[in-house]
């Protein structure tokens, strides 16, 4: 009785020692996310900021989860946004505006736009290289890559190599002192189960879309990122911008991942000023015009007025 | 056996039971001993010699990059997925140690390391003299990548991303990223390759070790005042973690078309400090100043295009 006795005593031993070393498999997502839109957009409101919502979360997380090894979901692969269009909302459908509630400034700009649109007078940062910035960069076409890893998050866009860092290692957003505004912003997260949780901020102003409203330099999102299937990657947003947005925009992004059974699939690097002549520059009347080049070896060009074409 | 026993058993057995399930459960992990911290380099060294002459020579026994790779992949047994649950940790910040030259032990004396084919030889002696008199022309002037094998040699922040089936490997300098396909996929035939910036890598992981093959580049230059290659280049790479300070890539270029033999050089990369968690890397946008758009000139050197610091259309 007693060699048994020490035997049990040896296993119970094994057996706290494998519990204590064990790592703690990620639990079930702790925030509760309701069903519907409207249900998501009224969550937005309930909350002043996009910080308000993000600590919120992180509340009713726990804290959230550092997650490492086989903790972290899989969500390797390429994706595109779908369904292809460029609205930053979805559920625009066939509606000339967006459902956001812009404040009478923004939405007199966005109108604005509209007319420009009509009359065939557009610039797009992104015709000279520029990066989109984000929250546009949710809406952008082509191929997306999302890595997660122990203590940061990448997501990554194929055009003009776009890569957002989500620091999930428990740091804050830098010191108030150091902030300036930036294309993609500064971005922490945590992980909620299998869920990634993040809060972006230090943006510079932008535009959601072409044809679609401005955001200014004072936007805050809220995104919850989940693969959601084998398929499908879904980021619940919240944006937050009060200079442009009576009430917080609510809406959903959602990634399918692209078949590549042979594995034959690339994302190569972006260079987008591959032709040197291909300078495009935003004209006086708002509109977009190719600086003079040739086809000849480069030489210095003096660019022509823009009332010359 | 009585009841007491048996009931003692059964619980013994749970309690085997939940400590087996809370073992790692990727293949082969749970009869693995854990990687001791010098695991890497010991399985580097094992692959493939310490010295340097030795690593030069190793270079010469074959032909192309590929074949190299080959070797050394048969050598490792055909290399080893990475175990989520022992995964290298080549996370945090980077920088390249050594002056702007692609080979790091280049003597100041001495115009290159590689062995050059005469016409890349006299390709650099020209641009050597040109740019004594202060005729330049860098690509990147103009907003193009450095591309592949000068983005071994470039400066600024870099980010190692290890996971399981892709390794990517990040340089601040223009967002370039190199994806190191991990999970067994081949080059693309050959009907569909073309040359690009970067090329394509494959790689295999023997331990802590990651070993890559790169072809289908565009030719360039290694660096400012270094040789130029061409799109027949194909290299050999072997990346270790050799303390947490350091990250070491041996480095075997072969390119028939420029190098009489294939280059050999070690590159490595210091870890950068970043104890408050404050330091980021931004989104490189070359082209913020569009009117700073920089054009060779029919001497070779660089020049802005015309600009003035007022609206496009002001200019006259």
């Amino acid at each position: 009785m007693i060699a048994f006795a020490r035997v049990a005593l040896g296993a119970m031993l094994l057996a706290a020692t494998a519990l204590a070393t064990c790592e703690p498999k990620p639990a079930f997502a702790a925030v509760s996310l309701p069903a519907t839109k409207a249900e998501l957009t009224a969550l937005g409101r309930t909350h002043r900021t996009a910080w308000d919502l993000y600590k919120d979360f992180q509340s009713q997380a726990n804290g959230g989860q550092r997650l490492k090894g086989e903790q972290l979901p899989d969500w390797s692969g390429t994706y595109t946004r779908d369904p292809p269009g460029l609205y930053f909302d979805i559920d625009q459908g066939r509606n000339p505006a967006p459902p956001a509630k812009l404040t009478p400034e923004y939405d007199k700009r966005f109108h604005d736009k509209l007319d420009r649109v009509k009359n065939k007078i557009e610039f797009d940062p992104l015709s000279n290289c520029a990066p989109p910035g984000h929250p546009r960069w949710l809406t952008e076409p082509f191929l997306r890559e999302f890595v997660p890893t122990p203590g940061t998050t990448y997501l990554i866009n194929e055009m003009v190599n776009d890569i957002r860092r989500i620091y999930t290692d428990g740091r804050g957003h830098v010191p108030e002192a150091d902030r300036y505004p930036l294309y993609d912003g500064d971005s922490i997260g945590f992980w909620d189960g299998k869920r990634l949780v993040i809060h972006t901020n230090q943006l510079r102003d932008g535009q959601y879309q072409r044809s679609q409203p401005d955001y200014s330099d004072q936007v805050e999102t809220v995104e919850i990122w989940e693969k959601v299937d084998d398929r499908h990657m879904v980021a619940h947003v919240w944006v937050y911008d009060p200079p442009s947005l009576v009430e917080p925009w609510y809406v959903k992004q959602t990634y399918t991942k692209l078949d590549d059974p042979e594995r034959e699939l690339r994302i190569r690097y972006w260079d987008c000023r591959e032709n040197q002549n291909n300078d495009v520059i935003k004209t006086d009347t708002g509109s977009s015009q190719f600086r003079d080049f040739t086809f000849d070896k480069a030489t210095p060009q003096p660019p022509s007025p823009a009332s010359s074409r | 056996m009585t009841r007491a026993s048996l009931r003692t058993g059964s619980v013994l057995g749970l309690l085997a039971a939940l400590a087996v399930a809370c073992t790692p459960s990727s293949p082969g992990a749970g009869n693995t001993p854990p990687r001791s911290p010098d695991a890497s380099t010991t399985q580097s060294a094992a692959l493939v010699p310490g010295d340097r002459d030795a690593k030069v020579a190793l270079g010469l026994t074959y032909k192309s990059g590929a074949e190299l790779y080959a070797t050394l992949k048969t050598k490792a047994g055909g290399g080893a997925p990475l175990s989520l649950d022992d995964m290298p940790d080549w996370s945090g910040f980077w920088q390249r140690v050594g002056p702007p030259l692609f080979d790091p032990a280049q003597k100041p004396s001495e115009l290159t390391t590689a062995k050059l084919k005469p016409d890349a030889l006299a390709d650099l002696q020209h641009r050597r003299e040109l740019s004594a008199q202060g005729i330049e022309y860098d690509p990147l002037s103009n907003c193009s990548p450095p591309g592949f094998p000068r983005w071994l040699a470039i400066p600024f922040l870099r980010e190692f991303i290890v996971t399981p089936g892709q390794t990517y490997l990040f340089s601040e300098t223009m967002n370039n990223l190199r994806r190191v396909y991990t999970d067994g996929r081949a080059h693309p035939p050959a009907a569909d390759a073309y040359p690009t910036p970067y090329g394509d890598s494959i790689g295999f992981w023997t331990g802590h070790t990651l070993v890559i093959h790169t072809n289908q580049v565009q030719a360039g230059i290694f660096h400012r005042n270094d040789p130029k290659y061409s799109e027949q280049l194909d290299a050999v790479e072997v990346w270790n973690k050799v303390d947490p300070d350091n990250v070491v890539v041996d480095v075997w270029v072969y390119d028939p078309e420029t190098l009489v033999e294939p280059w050999y050089v070690r590159q490595t990369y210091k870890h950068v400090s970043n104890h408050d968690g404050s330091l980021r890397v931004g989104y490189w946008y070359c082209g913020e100043n569009p009117n700073n758009t920089v054009i060779q000139t029919d001497k070779g050197t660089s020049q802005f295009g015309d600009f003035t610091f007022t609206k496009p259309g002001d200019k006259k």
